[in-house]
């Protein structure tokens, strides 16, 4: 009879997620080192959990445990500092404007800005955002609504043009 | 008509584009009658489009060496089948083995399910053998591994797991399916066995590490330049692992 199943993480899979986990840390932590931090905090975790692994789909597995990550670096640090070093520019984006959106971004607590980060930028259905997140589904659509108003009032004035179409 | 209830979830997932059609068309006109949520569901969706254009670009950047470095820290490295693909196989491993049945019939994923079982067989018949766990010694390794290689035809390799604790007693040839297989044996100084099964595979088959357990037994199994192999033992996992690294670490050239 087999007790236990499970499967080892695909290394090459999980290499191919570090864009993304970049991306999501840079939003919740702001400062370009920070967020590099905690995506290898995260890379590590994941592999010392690896024994909890199931071989469910690895994404929604890793942001969860970024998503932790994340929240205890915010308890554990003073937040001051994240937005005193400015990210060198990069080809293709307005660094004035990044800093002005991470600032905002970083006046919400983590329960508003990392469900927003999940649907709006990473893509995930509410569903999987609900799961990342381990809370029911109903109350990462009423942090959505809250975090969405909270920053609209934050970026009312800032000087933000939207250079895209949402997809 | 008396109109559907919208409410915020709604206008969320319109602004999202995450309604079905149907639903879509029915915000679409409650939007057009009501120009205060227009105006919010506007604003939501340019909030998106500027937390895109701030972050997007950084998933364009050149990944820092250092985080590649963290995953290459753990020596576990193996290209796998998709993940959806490899978790079918597992279930299927596991429905197979609880009916009695293999279910699966794609020849190449049986021949992977067959690896785990034929290991697993193998390790509980032969590893509590005293006086005869081996046919051929490690005194004798260079002729078990020149015998092996020519039964298997696939290069047989003895690894060394010294670094674990763990030294060669030799091997012996088996039946694994209709095939001939190499079973090379291991022991620990507290008497801890570990057995190691290879038979020949298609010369570009791959799959990733997998893990199963039955009874007091684990194997780690896996498919990788034209040999499988099944590495059983004691079940402990996280010990299984480090093992069958050496070994892939070493049968990898």
């Amino acid at each position: 009879m087999v007790h236990d199943l499970l499967m080892a993480i695909d290394r090459r899979e999980l290499e191919g997620l570090i864009p993304a986990l970049r991306r999501y840390a840079r939003g919740l932590a702001g400062s370009a080192s920070a967020a590099d931090d905690l995506v290898q905090e995260c890379l590590l975790l994941a592999l010392d959990r690896e024994r909890q692994f199931r071989g469910e789909r690895l994404k929604p597995w890793v942001f969860a445990i970024l998503s932790n990550v994340g929240r205890s670096a915010h308890r554990s640090r003073r937040r001051s500092p994240v937005f005193a070093e400015l990210d060198v520019p990069d080809a293709g984006s307005d660094p004035a404007m990044r800093v002005t959106v991470l600032a905002a971004l970083s006046a919400l607590p983590d329960e508003q800005r990392q469900p927003l980060l999940l649907t709006a930028v990473e893509g995930f259905t509410y569903r999987e955002t609900a799961e990342i997140l381990g809370v029911p589904i109903g109350t990462v659509m009423s942090r959505l609504s809250r975090a969405r108003d909270a920053l609209a009032e934050r970026l009312d004035g800032a000087e933000i043009v939207a250079l895209r179409r949402p997809r | 008509m008396t109109g559907p209830t919208i409410t915020d979830d709604d206008l969320l997932a319109y602004a999202d584009s995450r309604l079905d059609p149907d639903r879509r068309a029915a915000i679409e006109a409650w939007l057009a009658d009501h120009p205060e949520d227009r105006a919010r569901v506007e604003k939501w969706q340019s909030q998106t489009a500027i937390l895109r254009a701030a972050l997007d670009p950084v998933a364009e950047e050149q990944v820092p060496a250092e985080l590649v470095r963290a995953l290459r820290r753990k020596p576990t490295q193996w290209i796998g089948p998709a993940p959806a693909a490899a978790a079918a196989a597992v279930i299927a491993f596991a429905v197979g083995l609880a009916s009695g049945h293999m279910l699966w019939n794609l020849p190449a994923e049986r021949d992977v399910v067959q690896l785990a079982s034929a290991g697993i067989d193998a390790h509980r018949i032969y590893a509590v053998e005293i006086r005869h766990p081996v046919e051929v010694g490690a005194d004798e390794e260079q002729h078990l591994v020149t015998w092996l290689t020519k039964r298997l035809d696939t290069q047989v390799k003895a690894p060394d797991l010294s670094a674990e604790g763990l030294r060669l007693l030799g091997g012996r040839l088996i039946p694994s399916g209709d095939k001939p297989a190499a079973l090379l044996m291991y022991e620990g100084e507290n008497g801890e066995r570990v057995t190691l099964l290879i038979e020949r595979a298609a010369p570009r088959a791959m799959t990733a590490f997998r893990y199963a357990e039955a009874g007091a037994i684990g194997a780690f199994y896996w498919i990788d330049g034209g040999a499988g192999y099944a590495l059983s033992g004691p079940a402990d996992r996280v010990r299984l692992l480090r093992i069958a690294n050496r070994v892939y670490e070493q049968l990898e050239n």
